[in-house]
């Protein structure tokens, strides 16, 4: 099947891309031809292929049946096989983190199986003030769940490598006892029944490798955040769906919330450091979607499992946050650049390589693309009426219905995958689970309207992203951690007055030199002028009711929370309640929110 | 903390609680640079449909 979805979607691409140029070269070649029509026409057509591609990998997940039991489903009992999961750590919320890992031992011993998985928590936290916190709720933990499964926790001198190099070093020095390695992130948390069913299915398939689960975004409390947390619980099964039928035995890792084989990933994930300094030298970045071609590179099945529920991670709760990640992953993806020609990578995983790249490039292109068509009538100049030899004077045509025809298809390639979706929940009664049809069909076009305003803002991040790459530049922008969840309108402005400066410059010079475009422009324009009031306001908190009956973006796990998430967030509430300890000496006000706090009783 | 000896003595890591099992995996550095598949990526140029196969 996968030949098929994969031929499918190229056709698509070709098609959509193809007649998107084709009507675009009909507006842009009206008023006569121009080497800037050809740029523009250029950039229009890559950028139109990337959006179909996304689309076809929605459709194919549409067009996908419903997932078929993967063999191990039906095996009854614990696996005997032994399993380490492991918790890579780098300055997080300490409390935070080992109430998931307490909270996932105690739903494996639910299930009788905490004793077959081993936790190891692998701090490479750099703060010597959090490390000391890491080891007073190490003692927590280990004090209340140590009797339930083996709780290690240990911490590198230099973090060397990054997270690749943690769990490297974990492999290397203890690695031989395990035969399954399931890795998370600080954030995530997983079910027991789905980390015991993972293994099943390793057990099942001796050729897999690496499994990868999709995990749903959980505790949003932002309007950004919440609106993320419903883009990924509502369409992203649908085009993981699309990717995991697209991409076949050469699947995804996405760096946690997975199962390895040990042996698989030891013999095969050894990552070297590249020539050169970063941005595109040094360690690799991306070093998940690096595993995974290395794995299939060694013969080993890496596979995406849609069907597998109860896996979960935290996502960013304002655009500042999304945009200090994203700009790590730009850095990474670019950085696969150099793995393009890699010796034996299958052509999957090398064409993987390039939709990670395209994936930012597309941003720089579309900015181009507006750019060009600023600059084009001050480049093509006046029309010429009365070309010699011809008497009558020859007008310009003025394509304006093509010219809507083509940005009405633009979006709908955008805008359809998203409401098919609904049709789609409609039909199979998915939507039940987001509040019926008719509430999912709102929330549905209240984000895309919400994605649609945001845009603007993402795109100009990106291209900054991809420009500060190019230009060598290694890291994010030097801003200091927030504990706030909070954008003040000072931390928004000072984190985006340039797209501000850059809308209102966009729109004097459109003013100025391509006053017909003014109106097509607008929507890319206002929202970067108030850029600043748009990243403050999507960070406030969205009022949320524990049965999620008032609150926009609902999801299912509002509704019936994970029995997992409830257990983590009891055990939090507990912990943080607790003023049975003190807080280990030496810890600033920041810090103390990370262990235990007296409460007035 | 209680370090397992033969980690103590590797010096790789600071801190340990609950002595991780010592049970080394060797994890050999893998080729990515030293030869690049100029021929593969003319290969799938010019036979596209090989990534679907």
């Amino acid at each position: 099947m996968t030949g098929l979805q994969r031929f499918f979607a190229f056709l698509f691409c070709v098609v959509v891309a193809g007649s998107a140029t084709a009507l675009a070269a009909n507006v842009l070649f009206a008023d006569g031809v121009h080497w800037i029509d050809h740029v523009r026409l250029a950039l229009l057509g890559i950028s139109v292929a990337w959006l179909a591609w996304g689309a076809s990998l929605a459709l194919n997940g549409l067009l996908a049946p419903s997932a078929e039991p993967a063999p191990g489903t039906d095996e009854r009992g614990t696996p005997q096989a032994r399993t380490a999961v492991l918790v890579p750590v780098y300055n997080e919320d300490p409390t935070k983190t080992f109430s998931h890992v307490a909270a996932m031992i105690r739903s494996l011993a639910d299930q009788g199986a905490s004793r077959q998985f081993d936790f190891a928590i692998l701090s490479d936290t750099n703060r010597e003030e959090i490390a000391a916190a890491e080891q007073y709720w190490f003692g927590r933990l280990q004090g209340e769940h140590g009797n339930m499964s083996e709780i290690f926790y240990r911490r590198r001198a230099a973090n060397t490598g990054k997270k690749a190099g943690n769990i490297a070093d974990f492999i290397k020095s203890s690695g031989a006892i395990y035969d399954y390695l399931v890795i998370l992130d600080a954030d995530s948390l997983m079910e027991g029944a789905t980390m015991i069913e993972m293994v099943r299915r390793m057990e099942a398939e001796p050729r897999l490798g690496l499994l990868q689960t999709l995990p749903k975004i959980v505790h949003a409390r932002s309007w950004f955040g919440r609106a993320i947390q419903y883009a990924a619980s509502f369409y992203s099964p649908v085009f993981a769906r699309g990717l995991a039928t697209t991409q076949g035995a050469t699947g995804p890792f996405w760096g946690h919330n997975a199962i390895v084989r040990t042996r698989a990933f030891a013999q095969s994930c050894g990552l070297p450091e590249l020539k050169g300094r970063p941005p595109f030298g040094g360690h690799i970045l991306s070093h998940d979607y690096v595993e995974a071609a290395l794995l299939s590179r060694n013969g080993w099945i890496v596979r995406l499992d849609t069907d597998l529920e109860g896996s979960f991670e935290e996502g960013p709760e304002n655009v500042i946050d999304y945009a200090k990640r994203d700009r790590r992953w730009c850095q990474g993806n670019l950085q696969h650049s150099r793995l393009l020609l890699a010796p034996g990578l299958r052509p999957w995983s090398r064409f993987t390589f390039l939709q990670g790249i395209m994936a930012y490039l597309a941003s720089p292109m579309w900015a181009l693309f507006l750019l060009a068509s600023i600059a084009a009538p001050v480049i093509i100049g006046e029309p010429n009426y009365f070309p010699e030899p011809h008497r009558p004077p020859v007008f310009p045509r003025v394509e304006q219905f093509q010219a809507l025809i083509l940005l009405a298809g633009i979006a709908g390639i955008l805008v359809a995958p998203k409401l098919l979706i609904v049709a789609q929940g409609a039909l199979n009664g998915r939507n039940a689970g987001f509040g019926g049809t008719l509430r999912a069909l709102a929330t549905t076009l209240l984000e895309i309207a919400w994605t649609s305003v945001l845009a603007p803002i993402m795109l100009m991040y990106q291209a900054r992203s991809v420009v500060q790459v190019v230009c060598g530049a290694d890291g994010g922008w030097p801003a200091a951690n927030r504990e706030a969840d909070m954008v003040s309108l000072k931390e928004a402005w000072d984190a985006s007055w340039w797209i501000s400066v850059g809308g209102v410059v966009i729109l004097a010079a459109t003013m100025a030199f391509a006053p017909e475009i003014l109106l097509w422009l607008l929507p890319v324009v206002i929202p970067m002028t108030v850029s600043p009031l748009l990243i403050q306001v999507t960070s406030w908190r969205l009022s949320t009711s524990a049965q999620g009956g008032t609150s926009l973006f609902t999801c299912p796990q509002d509704f019936t929370p994970s029995p997992v998430i409830k257990a983590q967030e009891s055990i939090l509430a507990r912990w943080r309640r607790q003023d049975d300890r003190l807080p280990p000496g030496g810890l600033n006000d920041e810090l103390a929110a990370f262990v235990a706090t007296p409460t007035s009783r | 903390m209680n370090v397992h000896p033969e980690r103590a003595a590797s010096h790789r890591s600071i801190a340990e609680t609950g002595a991780l099992p010592y049970a080394p995996m060797a994890m050999p550095e893998q080729r990515l640079e030293r030869r690049y598949e100029w021929r593969a990526l003319l290969r799938l140029l010019s036979h596209p449909w090989m990534v679907w196969k």
